[in-house]
C-alpha cells in the first residue's frame, strides 16, 4: 500500500506543466510592478490630500478661536456645552452626584433586558434559563430545554415524551424518569458548557448535577436538536461516563479478552455502541491488529484491504504510536452517545464532543451478524 | 523586509522570484488547468502585495504566501461549482463498470488520470495531498496553511490517499469516468 500511494504521488509529479514558463514569471513580475507602482502613486496622492485637509482643519480651528463668535460656535460643538448654561434656579449638581446618576440609568437599561420572571420554577432552572440566555441560545430551543427538564423534575413521562428526541419508548422514559428521581439533585442544576454552531442543527448543553447516591457531582450532556418544526432534548443522561477519558469498564476488558481470544461475534453480543466504540478504541492502544481488523466489517464490498495481513502491516508501518482513531483523539472527551442518521434509523454512529474541537466526530457503526461493528474508516 | 508598513518594488519582485513556482504548482494541482493556475497565481500575488503590510511575521513567509493561494483557490473553486451547477442538473448520470483486472489497474494510471481524479476530491483532500504528497510542506506547516490540527493533517491524508486509490481502482473506475465526462 506504502508503495502504492508513493506511486501515485511520483505519477502525479510528472504533470509536463508542472514547471511553470519563464515567460509565465516576467508577465507576473511586470504586472506586480506595474500594480505596485500604481499603489505608490495612489499613497503619494492620498498623502497629498491628507496634509492639505489637516492645513485647512488647522485654519479654520484658528479662524474660529480669533473670533468672537467663532469662539461661541466652538463652545456649542463642545459636548455638553450648551447645556453648560444652567437655567435660574436650577441646583447644580456635584460631578461625583451626576456620575452616579448616569451609572444608575445603565443599570436601569441592563434590568430591562433581563427577563422579568421566567417560566420555571426553582432557583437553579431560573440559573439555567438565564444562563442559555446569556449564550444566546434560540428562545424556542431553551423553552424545549426547561420544559424537558421541568418533566424530568416532576416525573411526567408524557412531557418527557414530548420535550424529548427519541423518547417515543415508554421502557426508555420510565429509565431516564427513574434515574432523575433517584439520582438527580434538581437545585444544584448549573450550566459547565454550551456549544452550539449556525452550521449544525444541534445545540450541546452540559450541566453539573449532584448525584444524591453517590454524593458527588457529576457531568450530563444534552442535545437540543432541531426537528424540522421544534426543538427536541437528546438526553445521555443515562449513560453518562466520567468526563475526561473513555469509559473503560471491566466489561469492555472482559469483551475484548473473549473477542481477542478467537474473534467469535458472540463475545461481542449486547454491546451497545458507545461500549463498542471503547473496545474498539482499547483494542488500538493495545495495538492488537488482528482483533482490530476483526472489530470491522467483514463484508467483502466494505474491505479496502487485500488480507488482514495487509491490514496489519499498514497498521504497524504507519503506528509510530498512534493510530487512526487514537490519533485524532488527542483532546479531551466531553461526552458520546449513540446517534441516528436523519433519514435511516438503522444507520447508527456514536457522536464524540471533544473540548476543544469546533466540530463533534461521528463513528460509524453497523450490525453485521447480530452485533455491532466498524465501517472502514469509521470516523467522519 | 522589516516590519515596515510600506514594500518597496524590490521586495515584491524577490517575494515572486522565490515563490511563484510554489504558488504555481498549488494552483495547477488544485485547478488541474494551466490557464486557471496562471491566473490564479497572478491573483495571490497581488493580494500578497495588497496584504504585505499587515503581515505580522507570526509565520514563515513561505506558509503565509500559500494560505493566500490556498484561499484564492477555493474561491475560484466556490466560483467554479456555481457556474456549474446548473448544466450538472441536465446531465444524465449513467454509470458504466469497466470491470478490469488487477493487473490492468495501472495501466491506465498515467499522471493525466491520477491528476482527473485529484481533481475529484473533495478540497480538503485535493489540498492536503497537493501541499504534504507532491510539495512535500512539513506536517506542521500544512497544519498551519490548512488551519487545521497536525493530528488531522496526518489522519486526513491518508484518508485522501485511500480515496485517490479507491477512485483509480477497477470496481470505481465507472463513477470515476463519469465524473470525468460531465
Amino acid at each position: 500500500m506504502q508503495n502504492q500511494n508513493e506511486r501515485l504521488i511520483t505519477i502525479l509529479r510528472e504533470h509536463p506543466d508542472r514547471e511553470p514558463t519563464t515567460d509565465m514569471k516576467d508577465r507576473l513580475k511586470a504586472r506586480l510592478r506595474e500594480q505596485a507602482q500604481m499603489n505608490q502613486r495612489k499613497d503619494s496622492l492620498f498623502l497629498t490630500a491628507k496634509i492639505a485637509t489637516t492645513a485647512l482643519v488647522s485654519a479654520f480651528i484658528l479662524f474660529l478661536l480669533f473670533t468672537s463668535s467663532g469662539l461661541d460656535t466652538v463652545k456649542n460643538m463642545l459636548p455638553g456645552g450648551t447645556s453648560s448654561e444652567t437655567a435660574p434656579g436650577t441646583p447644580v449638581i456635584p460631578e461625583d452626584e451626576a456620575k452616579d446618576d448616569d451609572d444608575g440609568m445603565e443599570e436601569e437599561t441592563t434590568t430591562e433586558k433581563i427577563p422579568a420572571k421566567p417560566f420555571v420554577e426553582g432557583e437553579s432552572l431560573i440559573n439555567v434559563q438565564n444562563d442559555l440566555e446569556l449564550h444566546h441560545v434560540d428562545e424556542k430551543a431553551i423553552r424545549s430545554f426547561l420544559h424537558y427538564l421541568m418533566a424530568a423534575k416532576n416525573g411526567d413521562l408524557d412531557d418527557i415524551q414530548t420535550f424529548g428526541f427519541l423518547a417515543d419508548d415508554m421502557d426508555e422514559s420510565i429509565a431516564i424518569r427513574d434515574f432523575y428521581e433517584q439520582t438527580v439533585e434538581f437545585e444544584s442544576l448549573q450550566i459547565l458548557e454550551v456549544q452550539f454552531s449556525r452550521a449544525e442543527p444541534d445545540i450541546f448543553v452540559q450541566l453539573a448535577y449532584g448525584d444524591k447516591l453517590e454524593q458527588k457531582t457529576r457531568a450530563a450532556s444534552y442535545i437540543i436538536t432541531f426537528t424540522g418544526t421544534d426543538f427536541e432534548v437528546y438526553d445521555t443522561i443515562p449513560s453518562q461516563h466520567e468526563a475526561g477519558a473513555f469509559p473503560l469498564t471491566e466489561k469492555i476488558k472482559e469483551v475484548y479478552e473473549s473477542f481477542a481470544e478467537n474473534h467469535s461475534p458472540e463475545a461481542l453480543l449486547g454491546l451497545e455502541p458507545v461500549e463498542f466504540v471503547t473496545l474498539y478504541y482499547y483494542t488500538e492502544q493495545l495495538r492488537d491488529y488482528e482483533t482490530l481488523y476483526e472489530l470491522h466489517l467483514q463484508e467483502e464490498k466494505y474491505l479496502p484491504y487485500e488480507s488482514k495481513e495487509h491490514f496489519i502491516e499498514e497498521m504497524t508501518s504507519q503506528s509510530d504510536g498512534t493510530t487512526n482513531l487514537s490519533d485524532t483523539i488527542e483532546d479531551e472527551l466531553i461526552t458520546m452517545y449513540r446517534f441516528f442518521l436523519w433519514e435511516n434509523k438503522s444507520d447508527i454512529g456514536v457522536k464524540m464532543i471533544f473540548k476543544n474541537q469546533e466540530h463533534p466526530l461521528i463513528f460509524h457503526v453497523d450490525m453485521e451478524d447480530g452485533v455491532y461493528k466498524s465501517h472502514w474508516l469509521p470516523l467522519q | 523586509m522589516g516590519r515596515d508598513t510600506r514594500y518597496s518594488i524590490e521586495d515584491i519582485d524577490s517575494l515572486c522570484e522565490i515563490y511563484y513556482r510554489d504558488v504555481y504548482q498549488y494552483c495547477l494541482y488544485f485547478t488541474n488547468n494551466k490557464s486557471d493556475a496562471e491566473d490564479l497565481t497572478q491573483e495571490t500575488f497581488m493580494k500578497v502585495m495588497k496584504a504585505l503590510p499587515t503581515f505580522n511575521h507570526q509565520s514563515k513567509v513561505k506558509t503565509w504566501i500559500i494560505s493566500i493561494a490556498k484561499n484564492t483557490a477555493i474561491d475560484h473553486y466556490r466560483r467554479k461549482k456555481i457556474v456549474k451547477f446548473i448544466p450538472d442538473l441536465f446531465l444524465s448520470k449513467e454509470i458504466t463498470k469497466e470491470g478490469l483486472p488487477e493487473s490492468e489497474l495501472y495501466m491506465k494510471e498515467d499522471w493525466q488520470e491520477v491528476v482527473d481524479a485529484l481533481t475529484s476530491l473533495k478540497p480538503a483532500y485535493r489540498n492536503v495531498i497537493i501541499l504534504r504528497g507532491i510539495q512535500e510542506v512539513s506536517i506542521k506547516e500544512t497544519a498551519e496553511i490548512l488551519n487545521w490540527k497536525e493530528s488531522k493533517v496526518r489522519v486526513d491524508y491518508h484518508r485522501a490517499i485511500q480515496q485517490l486509490q479507491s477512485i483509480l481502482s477497477p470496481t470505481e473506475r465507472g463513477i470515476y469516468s463519469d465524473a470525468k465526462s460531465k
